[in-house]
Protein backbone atom coordinates (compact mmCIF):
# COMPACT_ATOMS: atom_id res chain seq x y z
CA UNK A 1 0.00 0.00 0.00
CA UNK A 2 1.28 3.44 -0.85
CA UNK A 3 2.05 5.61 2.10
CA UNK A 4 2.53 9.27 2.66
CA UNK A 5 5.38 10.61 4.65
CA UNK A 6 6.17 13.19 7.29
CA UNK A 7 2.85 14.96 7.63
CA UNK A 8 2.16 13.65 11.11
CA UNK A 9 5.35 14.59 12.92
CA UNK A 10 4.61 15.23 16.59
CA UNK A 11 8.13 15.80 17.81
CA UNK A 12 11.35 16.51 16.01
CA UNK A 13 14.66 15.65 17.58
CA UNK A 14 17.77 17.06 15.96
CA UNK A 15 17.80 17.36 12.18
CA UNK A 16 20.77 16.56 9.98
CA UNK A 17 22.17 19.70 8.39
CA UNK A 18 21.71 20.05 4.62
CA UNK A 19 25.45 19.44 4.14
CA UNK A 20 25.19 16.24 6.16
CA UNK A 21 22.20 15.15 4.08
CA UNK A 22 24.11 15.89 0.88
CA UNK A 23 27.04 13.85 2.17
CA UNK A 24 24.67 11.04 3.09
CA UNK A 25 23.19 11.18 -0.42
CA UNK A 26 26.70 11.16 -1.92
CA UNK A 27 27.62 8.08 0.11
CA UNK A 28 24.51 6.15 -0.94
CA UNK A 29 24.83 7.18 -4.59
CA UNK A 30 28.32 5.72 -4.53
CA UNK A 31 27.15 2.54 -2.80
CA UNK A 32 24.31 2.02 -5.26
CA UNK A 33 26.51 2.71 -8.28
CA UNK A 34 29.62 0.76 -7.27
CA UNK A 35 28.71 -1.36 -4.27
CA UNK A 36 31.12 0.56 -2.03
CA UNK A 37 31.02 3.77 -0.01
CA UNK A 38 33.46 6.57 -0.87
CA UNK A 39 36.57 7.23 1.19
CA UNK A 40 36.55 10.27 3.46
CA UNK A 41 39.10 11.95 1.17
CA UNK A 42 36.74 11.53 -1.79
CA UNK A 43 33.93 13.21 0.18
CA UNK A 44 36.28 16.04 1.15
CA UNK A 45 37.21 16.58 -2.51
CA UNK A 46 33.67 16.31 -3.83
CA UNK A 47 32.27 18.87 -1.39
CA UNK A 48 35.26 21.15 -1.12
CA UNK A 49 35.04 20.96 2.68
CA UNK A 50 37.72 20.46 5.29
CA UNK A 51 38.23 16.94 6.63
CA UNK A 52 37.08 18.24 10.02
CA UNK A 53 33.73 19.36 8.57
CA UNK A 54 33.21 16.03 6.81
CA UNK A 55 34.12 14.16 10.00
CA UNK A 56 31.53 16.21 11.92
CA UNK A 57 28.87 15.22 9.40
CA UNK A 58 29.92 11.57 9.55
CA UNK A 59 29.79 11.77 13.35
CA UNK A 60 26.17 12.96 13.10
CA UNK A 61 25.35 10.24 10.56
CA UNK A 62 26.88 7.69 12.89
CA UNK A 63 24.76 8.95 15.79
CA UNK A 64 21.70 8.81 13.52
CA UNK A 65 22.44 5.06 12.90
CA UNK A 66 22.99 5.76 9.21
CA UNK A 67 26.70 4.91 8.90
CA UNK A 68 29.31 3.27 11.12
CA UNK A 69 32.99 4.13 10.92
CA UNK A 70 35.80 1.62 11.05
CA UNK A 71 37.60 1.37 14.40
CA UNK A 72 40.58 -0.43 15.89
CA UNK A 73 38.48 -3.30 17.24
CA UNK A 74 37.28 -4.25 13.75
CA UNK A 75 40.29 -3.26 11.65
CA UNK A 76 41.75 -6.75 11.43
CA UNK A 77 38.79 -9.12 11.78
CA UNK A 78 38.98 -12.39 9.91
CA UNK A 79 35.44 -13.47 10.65
CA UNK A 80 32.34 -11.43 10.04
CA UNK A 81 29.15 -12.44 11.84
CA UNK A 82 30.39 -15.96 12.35
CA UNK A 83 31.63 -16.54 8.79
CA UNK A 84 35.15 -16.27 7.45
CA UNK A 85 35.60 -13.19 5.28
CA UNK A 86 36.21 -13.90 1.56
CA UNK A 87 39.92 -13.98 0.65
CA UNK A 88 39.59 -10.88 -1.52
CA UNK A 89 37.66 -8.88 1.10
CA UNK A 90 39.31 -5.53 1.84
CA UNK A 91 38.33 -4.02 5.16
CA UNK A 92 38.05 -0.22 5.32
CA UNK A 93 40.85 1.59 7.09
CA UNK A 94 40.24 3.07 10.54
CA UNK A 95 38.04 6.16 10.27
CA UNK A 96 36.57 5.16 6.91
CA UNK A 97 32.97 4.08 6.37
CA UNK A 98 32.42 0.50 7.48
CA UNK A 99 28.65 0.35 7.14
CA UNK A 100 26.32 2.57 5.15
CA UNK A 101 23.30 0.86 6.59
CA UNK A 102 21.90 -1.50 5.33
CA UNK A 103 25.02 -2.00 3.18
CA UNK A 104 28.47 -3.12 4.26
CA UNK A 105 31.50 -1.49 2.67
CA UNK A 106 33.39 -4.76 2.13
CA UNK A 107 32.79 -8.21 0.72
CA UNK A 108 31.05 -10.60 3.06
CA UNK A 109 28.61 -13.49 3.00
CA UNK A 110 25.44 -11.33 2.80
CA UNK A 111 25.32 -10.95 -0.98
CA UNK A 112 22.64 -8.72 -2.51
CA UNK A 113 21.32 -9.45 -6.02
CA UNK A 114 19.30 -7.01 -8.12
CA UNK A 115 18.22 -8.02 -11.64
CA UNK A 116 20.77 -10.84 -11.49
CA UNK A 117 23.58 -8.38 -10.75
CA UNK A 118 25.56 -8.67 -7.52
CA UNK A 119 27.83 -5.90 -6.38
CA UNK A 120 26.35 -5.05 -3.00
CA UNK A 121 26.87 -6.63 0.42
CA UNK A 122 24.40 -6.52 3.27
CA UNK A 123 25.32 -5.20 6.66
CA UNK A 124 23.41 -7.63 8.87
CA UNK A 125 20.53 -10.12 8.78
CA UNK A 126 18.19 -7.66 10.50
CA UNK A 127 18.73 -4.82 8.00
CA UNK A 128 18.75 -7.23 5.04
CA UNK A 129 15.00 -7.71 5.37
CA UNK A 130 14.27 -4.16 4.14
CA UNK A 131 17.27 -3.54 1.90
CA UNK A 132 14.94 -3.52 -1.13
CA UNK A 133 13.88 0.04 -0.24
CA UNK A 134 17.03 1.14 -2.03
CA UNK A 135 16.02 -0.44 -5.34
CA UNK A 136 12.46 0.85 -5.90
CA UNK A 137 10.26 -1.36 -8.04
CA UNK A 138 12.87 -4.11 -8.26
CA UNK A 139 12.98 -7.58 -6.79
CA UNK A 140 15.96 -7.80 -4.47
CA UNK A 141 17.43 -11.13 -3.37
CA UNK A 142 19.73 -11.47 -0.38
CA UNK A 143 21.71 -14.72 -0.30
CA UNK A 144 23.54 -15.59 2.86
CA UNK A 145 24.53 -18.46 5.13
CA UNK A 146 22.79 -19.92 8.18
CA UNK A 147 24.96 -19.66 11.28
CA UNK A 148 23.96 -23.04 12.71
CA UNK A 149 24.11 -25.34 9.65
CA UNK A 150 26.05 -23.35 7.06
CA UNK A 151 23.26 -23.91 4.54
CA UNK A 152 22.34 -21.26 1.98
CA UNK A 153 19.47 -18.96 2.86
CA UNK A 154 17.60 -16.54 0.64
CA UNK A 155 15.41 -13.51 1.31
CA UNK A 156 13.40 -11.90 -1.48
CA UNK A 157 11.95 -8.42 -1.09
CA UNK A 158 10.51 -5.57 -3.09
CA UNK A 159 10.01 -1.94 -2.04
CA UNK A 160 10.86 -2.85 1.54
CA UNK A 161 8.30 -5.65 1.74
CA UNK A 162 9.28 -9.24 2.30
CA UNK A 163 8.04 -11.40 -0.60
CA UNK A 164 9.55 -14.76 0.27
CA UNK A 165 12.35 -16.47 2.14
CA UNK A 166 13.95 -19.91 2.28
CA UNK A 167 14.14 -22.08 4.25
CA UNK A 168 10.63 -21.47 5.60
CA UNK A 169 11.91 -22.19 9.10
CA UNK A 170 14.41 -19.28 8.82
CA UNK A 171 14.97 -17.23 11.97
CA UNK A 172 16.92 -14.05 12.59
CA UNK A 173 18.92 -13.62 15.75
CA UNK A 174 19.24 -10.02 16.94
CA UNK A 175 22.28 -10.31 19.13
CA UNK A 176 22.51 -7.15 21.18
CA UNK A 177 19.74 -5.27 22.99
CA UNK A 178 19.76 -1.50 22.49
CA UNK A 179 20.93 -0.86 26.01
CA UNK A 180 24.25 -2.62 25.35
CA UNK A 181 25.00 -0.93 22.04
CA UNK A 182 27.21 1.90 23.17
CA UNK A 183 28.08 1.20 26.75
CA UNK A 184 29.58 -2.30 26.63
CA UNK A 185 33.06 -2.25 28.16
CA UNK A 186 35.71 -2.10 25.47
CA UNK A 187 33.17 -0.98 22.85
CA UNK A 188 32.07 2.37 24.24
CA UNK A 189 30.74 4.53 21.42
CA UNK A 190 31.35 1.73 18.90
CA UNK A 191 28.59 1.71 16.26
CA UNK A 192 29.80 -1.46 14.55
CA UNK A 193 29.54 -3.51 17.72
CA UNK A 194 25.68 -3.57 17.87
CA UNK A 195 25.42 -5.75 14.75
CA UNK A 196 28.39 -8.05 15.33
CA UNK A 197 26.30 -10.91 16.64
CA UNK A 198 23.29 -10.82 14.32
CA UNK A 199 22.89 -14.18 12.63
CA UNK A 200 20.60 -16.16 10.39
CA UNK A 201 19.48 -19.51 11.80
CA UNK A 202 18.03 -22.23 9.63
CA UNK A 203 15.41 -23.07 12.26
CA UNK A 204 14.32 -22.36 15.79
CA UNK A 205 15.63 -25.77 16.86
CA UNK A 206 19.03 -24.94 15.44
CA UNK A 207 18.98 -21.68 17.36
CA UNK A 208 18.02 -23.42 20.61
CA UNK A 209 20.83 -25.89 20.22
CA UNK A 210 23.32 -23.09 19.58
CA UNK A 211 21.98 -21.06 22.47
CA UNK A 212 22.10 -23.84 25.05
CA UNK A 213 24.97 -23.25 27.41
CA UNK A 214 25.52 -19.69 26.19
CA UNK A 215 24.15 -17.80 29.13
CA UNK A 216 26.12 -14.70 28.20
CA UNK A 217 24.09 -14.20 25.00
CA UNK A 218 21.50 -11.48 25.48
CA UNK A 219 19.90 -11.43 22.04
CA UNK A 220 16.49 -12.58 20.90
CA UNK A 221 15.21 -14.53 17.94
CA UNK A 222 12.57 -13.29 15.51
CA UNK A 223 10.92 -14.54 12.35
CA UNK A 224 11.86 -12.69 9.13
CA UNK A 225 8.25 -11.44 8.92
CA UNK A 226 8.45 -9.87 12.40
CA UNK A 227 11.75 -8.17 11.66
CA UNK A 228 10.55 -6.95 8.29
CA UNK A 229 7.36 -5.57 9.83
CA UNK A 230 9.30 -3.83 12.58
CA UNK A 231 11.94 -2.33 10.31
CA UNK A 232 9.46 -1.15 7.71
CA UNK A 233 8.05 1.16 10.35
CA UNK A 234 11.43 2.76 11.05
CA UNK A 235 13.19 2.36 7.71
CA UNK A 236 10.42 3.55 5.42
CA UNK A 237 11.78 6.27 3.17
CA UNK A 238 15.44 5.47 3.92
CA UNK A 239 16.37 6.34 0.32
CA UNK A 240 14.92 9.87 0.68
CA UNK A 241 17.07 12.98 0.99
CA UNK A 242 15.39 14.12 4.22
CA UNK A 243 15.29 10.70 5.86
CA UNK A 244 16.16 10.16 9.46
CA UNK A 245 14.83 7.49 11.76
CA UNK A 246 11.25 8.00 12.84
CA UNK A 247 9.07 6.48 15.50
CA UNK A 248 5.48 6.11 14.25
CA UNK A 249 3.60 6.01 17.54
CA UNK A 250 0.27 4.47 16.49
CA UNK A 251 1.86 1.97 14.09
CA UNK A 252 4.23 0.78 16.80
CA UNK A 253 1.38 0.47 19.30
CA UNK A 254 -0.78 -1.47 16.82
CA UNK A 255 2.09 -3.77 15.86
CA UNK A 256 3.47 -4.14 19.38
CA UNK A 257 2.24 -7.71 19.80
CA UNK A 258 2.97 -8.94 16.27
CA UNK A 259 6.58 -7.76 16.22
CA UNK A 260 7.39 -8.78 19.77
CA UNK A 261 7.61 -5.37 21.47
CA UNK A 262 5.03 -6.69 23.91
CA UNK A 263 4.94 -10.39 24.70
CA UNK A 264 2.33 -12.44 26.49
CA UNK A 265 3.63 -14.24 29.55
CA UNK A 266 1.34 -15.94 32.07
CA UNK A 267 -1.62 -14.37 30.21
CA UNK A 268 -0.20 -10.92 30.89
CA UNK A 269 1.17 -8.46 28.32
CA UNK A 270 4.80 -7.82 29.29
CA UNK A 271 6.92 -5.22 27.50
CA UNK A 272 9.97 -6.84 25.94
CA UNK A 273 13.09 -5.62 27.81
CA UNK A 274 15.04 -5.96 24.56
CA UNK A 275 13.15 -2.94 23.19
CA UNK A 276 12.64 -1.18 26.51
CA UNK A 277 16.39 -0.77 26.72
CA UNK A 278 16.12 1.73 23.86
CA UNK A 279 15.73 4.40 26.55
CA UNK A 280 19.22 3.55 27.80
CA UNK A 281 20.54 3.73 24.27
CA UNK A 282 19.16 7.27 23.90
CA UNK A 283 20.84 8.25 27.15
CA UNK A 284 24.11 6.65 26.01
CA UNK A 285 23.98 8.61 22.76
CA UNK A 286 24.21 11.84 24.71
CA UNK A 287 26.80 10.37 27.06
CA UNK A 288 29.14 9.59 24.17
CA UNK A 289 28.68 12.94 22.46
CA UNK A 290 26.08 12.08 19.85
CA UNK A 291 22.83 13.88 19.13
CA UNK A 292 19.46 12.17 18.93
CA UNK A 293 18.26 12.27 15.32
CA UNK A 294 14.71 11.00 15.56
CA UNK A 295 11.22 12.13 14.54
CA UNK A 296 8.24 10.97 16.57
CA UNK A 297 5.23 10.69 14.29
CA UNK A 298 1.58 10.06 15.04
CA UNK A 299 1.58 7.18 12.55
CA UNK B 1 22.52 19.47 -24.38
CA UNK B 2 21.09 16.29 -22.89
CA UNK B 3 17.92 17.08 -20.97
CA UNK B 4 15.29 15.23 -19.00
CA UNK B 5 11.65 16.27 -18.72
CA UNK B 6 10.14 14.51 -15.68
CA UNK B 7 6.51 15.10 -14.83
CA UNK B 8 3.54 13.81 -12.93
CA UNK B 9 0.11 14.42 -14.42
CA UNK B 10 -3.19 13.52 -12.80
CA UNK B 11 -5.71 14.73 -15.37
CA UNK B 12 -3.53 15.23 -18.45
CA UNK B 13 -3.05 19.02 -18.14
CA UNK B 14 0.53 18.87 -16.84
CA UNK B 15 1.27 16.22 -19.46
CA UNK B 16 0.31 18.72 -22.18
CA UNK B 17 2.63 21.32 -20.64
CA UNK B 18 5.44 18.74 -20.42
CA UNK B 19 4.88 17.82 -24.08
CA UNK B 20 5.01 21.49 -25.10
CA UNK B 21 8.32 21.93 -23.25
CA UNK B 22 9.65 18.69 -24.72
CA UNK B 23 8.71 19.69 -28.27
CA UNK B 24 10.25 23.14 -27.90
CA UNK B 25 13.51 21.77 -26.50
CA UNK B 26 13.73 19.16 -29.26
CA UNK B 27 13.01 21.88 -31.85
CA UNK B 28 16.00 23.75 -30.44
CA UNK B 29 18.21 20.75 -31.09
CA UNK B 30 18.53 19.24 -27.61
CA UNK B 31 18.46 15.52 -26.86
CA UNK B 32 15.48 15.23 -24.57
CA UNK B 33 14.31 12.18 -22.64
CA UNK B 34 10.97 11.97 -20.86
CA UNK B 35 10.20 10.44 -17.48
CA UNK B 36 6.59 10.05 -16.45
CA UNK B 37 6.28 9.91 -12.67
CA UNK B 38 3.60 7.41 -11.71
CA UNK B 39 2.19 6.99 -8.20
CA UNK B 40 2.37 3.47 -6.81
CA UNK B 41 -1.33 3.55 -5.93
CA UNK B 42 -4.16 5.54 -7.50
CA UNK B 43 -6.20 7.06 -4.69
CA UNK B 44 -9.91 7.84 -4.90
CA UNK B 45 -10.87 11.41 -5.77
CA UNK B 46 -12.25 12.00 -2.27
CA UNK B 47 -9.15 10.77 -0.47
CA UNK B 48 -6.87 12.74 -2.76
CA UNK B 49 -8.78 15.97 -2.18
CA UNK B 50 -9.31 15.40 1.53
CA UNK B 51 -5.60 15.17 2.21
CA UNK B 52 -5.20 18.83 1.32
CA UNK B 53 -7.98 20.13 3.54
CA UNK B 54 -5.90 20.56 6.72
CA UNK B 55 -3.67 22.99 4.83
CA UNK B 56 -6.42 25.29 3.59
CA UNK B 57 -6.69 27.51 6.71
CA UNK B 58 -2.96 28.16 6.72
CA UNK B 59 -2.92 28.84 2.98
CA UNK B 60 -5.84 31.26 3.34
CA UNK B 61 -3.98 33.13 6.08
CA UNK B 62 -0.93 33.28 3.82
CA UNK B 63 -2.94 35.41 1.39
CA UNK B 64 -3.42 38.12 3.98
CA UNK B 65 -0.14 38.09 5.85
CA UNK B 66 3.37 37.98 4.45
CA UNK B 67 4.73 36.96 7.82
CA UNK B 68 2.34 34.01 7.94
CA UNK B 69 3.19 33.07 4.34
CA UNK B 70 6.88 32.90 5.25
CA UNK B 71 6.01 30.84 8.32
CA UNK B 72 3.80 28.53 6.23
CA UNK B 73 6.45 27.95 3.55
CA UNK B 74 9.10 27.36 6.20
CA UNK B 75 7.20 25.01 8.45
CA UNK B 76 4.56 23.06 6.56
CA UNK B 77 5.07 19.36 6.13
CA UNK B 78 5.24 18.33 2.52
CA UNK B 79 3.22 15.18 1.93
CA UNK B 80 4.78 12.57 -0.33
CA UNK B 81 3.56 9.31 -1.76
CA UNK B 82 5.26 6.25 -3.17
CA UNK B 83 6.04 6.28 -6.87
CA UNK B 84 6.67 3.47 -9.31
CA UNK B 85 10.16 2.50 -10.40
CA UNK B 86 11.78 5.24 -12.49
CA UNK B 87 13.29 4.89 -15.95
CA UNK B 88 16.07 7.29 -14.92
CA UNK B 89 16.63 6.96 -11.15
CA UNK B 90 20.07 8.52 -11.63
CA UNK B 91 20.01 11.83 -13.50
CA UNK B 92 23.73 12.51 -13.44
CA UNK B 93 23.98 11.88 -17.22
CA UNK B 94 21.70 14.86 -17.98
CA UNK B 95 22.83 18.47 -18.30
CA UNK B 96 19.45 19.99 -17.44
CA UNK B 97 16.39 18.61 -15.69
CA UNK B 98 12.82 19.90 -16.01
CA UNK B 99 10.50 18.70 -13.26
CA UNK B 100 6.80 19.41 -13.07
CA UNK B 101 3.42 18.48 -11.73
CA UNK B 102 0.13 19.99 -10.67
CA UNK B 103 -0.13 22.20 -7.61
CA UNK B 104 -2.02 20.39 -4.87
CA UNK B 105 -2.13 23.11 -2.22
CA UNK B 106 1.62 22.46 -2.24
CA UNK B 107 3.89 20.32 -4.40
CA UNK B 108 1.98 17.30 -5.68
CA UNK B 109 2.93 14.30 -3.59
CA UNK B 110 4.53 12.14 -6.32
CA UNK B 111 6.70 15.09 -7.45
CA UNK B 112 7.83 15.69 -3.87
CA UNK B 113 8.88 12.05 -3.59
CA UNK B 114 10.59 12.16 -6.98
CA UNK B 115 12.73 15.11 -5.93
CA UNK B 116 13.56 13.39 -2.64
CA UNK B 117 14.72 10.17 -4.27
CA UNK B 118 16.43 10.89 -7.60
CA UNK B 119 20.17 10.43 -7.53
CA UNK B 120 22.82 12.65 -9.03
CA UNK B 121 20.91 15.91 -8.53
CA UNK B 122 23.75 17.76 -6.79
CA UNK B 123 25.16 20.55 -8.94
CA UNK B 124 22.42 20.26 -11.57
CA UNK B 125 20.39 23.09 -13.09
CA UNK B 126 16.69 22.42 -12.69
CA UNK B 127 13.64 23.97 -14.32
CA UNK B 128 10.28 23.67 -12.58
CA UNK B 129 6.89 23.74 -14.25
CA UNK B 130 3.40 23.34 -12.90
CA UNK B 131 -0.29 23.66 -13.59
CA UNK B 132 -2.95 24.97 -11.23
CA UNK B 133 -6.64 25.68 -11.29
CA UNK B 134 -6.76 29.44 -11.03
CA UNK B 135 -5.06 32.39 -12.67
CA UNK B 136 -1.37 33.00 -11.88
CA UNK B 137 -1.94 34.64 -8.50
CA UNK B 138 1.45 35.73 -7.20
CA UNK B 139 1.19 34.22 -3.73
CA UNK B 140 -1.57 31.63 -3.76
CA UNK B 141 -0.54 29.86 -6.93
CA UNK B 142 3.03 30.76 -7.83
CA UNK B 143 4.92 31.29 -4.58
CA UNK B 144 3.23 28.52 -2.66
CA UNK B 145 4.49 25.94 -5.10
CA UNK B 146 7.75 27.32 -6.45
CA UNK B 147 9.19 28.53 -3.15
CA UNK B 148 9.07 25.10 -1.45
CA UNK B 149 10.36 23.52 -4.67
CA UNK B 150 13.24 25.98 -4.90
CA UNK B 151 14.07 25.48 -1.22
CA UNK B 152 14.18 21.69 -1.55
CA UNK B 153 16.19 21.79 -4.78
CA UNK B 154 18.74 24.19 -3.27
CA UNK B 155 19.00 22.14 -0.07
CA UNK B 156 19.92 19.17 -2.23
CA UNK B 157 22.77 21.14 -3.77
CA UNK B 158 21.11 21.90 -7.12
CA UNK B 159 19.92 25.17 -8.59
CA UNK B 160 16.47 26.14 -9.86
CA UNK B 161 17.06 28.27 -12.94
CA UNK B 162 13.68 28.43 -14.67
CA UNK B 163 10.00 28.19 -13.89
CA UNK B 164 6.76 28.23 -15.81
CA UNK B 165 3.18 27.78 -14.70
CA UNK B 166 -0.09 27.74 -16.57
CA UNK B 167 -3.69 27.36 -15.57
CA UNK B 168 -5.50 24.11 -16.18
CA UNK B 169 -8.91 25.65 -15.37
CA UNK B 170 -9.59 22.55 -13.30
CA UNK B 171 -9.84 22.13 -9.55
CA UNK B 172 -10.40 18.72 -8.00
CA UNK B 173 -12.39 20.13 -5.07
CA UNK B 174 -14.66 22.17 -7.35
CA UNK B 175 -13.34 25.63 -6.47
CA UNK B 176 -13.24 26.84 -10.08
CA UNK B 177 -16.09 29.39 -9.66
CA UNK B 178 -13.97 31.10 -6.99
CA UNK B 179 -10.92 31.10 -9.25
CA UNK B 180 -12.90 32.47 -12.20
CA UNK B 181 -14.10 35.29 -9.99
CA UNK B 182 -10.57 35.92 -8.70
CA UNK B 183 -9.28 36.03 -12.27
CA UNK B 184 -11.90 38.60 -13.27
CA UNK B 185 -11.24 40.71 -10.18
CA UNK B 186 -7.44 40.54 -10.17
CA UNK B 187 -6.56 40.37 -13.88
CA UNK B 188 -9.80 41.53 -15.56
CA UNK B 189 -9.41 38.49 -17.79
CA UNK B 190 -10.90 34.98 -17.83
CA UNK B 191 -8.91 32.03 -16.52
CA UNK B 192 -8.71 30.63 -20.07
CA UNK B 193 -6.33 33.49 -20.91
CA UNK B 194 -3.73 31.79 -18.72
CA UNK B 195 -3.97 28.28 -20.14
CA UNK B 196 -1.30 26.57 -22.22
CA UNK B 197 -2.95 27.41 -25.54
CA UNK B 198 -3.06 31.13 -24.69
CA UNK B 199 -0.44 33.73 -25.48
CA UNK B 200 0.52 33.64 -21.78
CA UNK B 201 1.11 29.89 -21.91
CA UNK B 202 3.04 29.90 -25.18
CA UNK B 203 5.31 32.74 -24.08
CA UNK B 204 5.79 31.03 -20.74
CA UNK B 205 7.07 27.87 -22.43
CA UNK B 206 9.41 29.86 -24.70
CA UNK B 207 10.83 31.86 -21.79
CA UNK B 208 11.23 28.68 -19.76
CA UNK B 209 13.20 27.03 -22.56
CA UNK B 210 15.33 30.18 -22.96
CA UNK B 211 16.19 30.11 -19.27
CA UNK B 212 16.84 26.40 -18.98
CA UNK B 213 19.24 26.26 -21.93
CA UNK B 214 21.39 29.16 -20.67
Amino acid sequence: MARKYSDTVLFRGNRFSDTTKQIKRFIYESVLATGYAPKVKEIVDAFNLSEQQVRESLHDLEGGIIVALQNEQHAHIEEFMGQKLPDDAVLPEVGEIYYARPFANFKNHHRVFVDGEQKWYGECPVECTTISYFFPGKEVIVRSIAHDTGEAIEIIGKDGELLDYTPRSLRIYWGRPFGTWLSTKGHEGDFIFPCDKNYFFSSEDGYKEWRSGRSDEKGQIFTPVMINHLLRMYNYGHERFDYQYHFPLLKVMLAAFTVGIIRIKMFLPIPNPFFLSMAKFFRDLRKYGYKLFLDVKLW
Amino acid sequence: MKMLVAYFSNTGNTEKLAEAIHEELVRRGHAVEVEKIRPAIAYSWLREVARDFPRYPSITLSLFSNAWKRHHVRTYNQVEEDIQALKYPDISEFDRICVGGPKWAQMSYPVARYLQTIRGIRGKKIGAFCTFGGPPLAVFEIELIFEPMRTLIERMGAQMVAQVCVSSAYHAAGLMPLFRMASRMRFKRPVTDFMLASEYGKNGVLNFCDEIEK
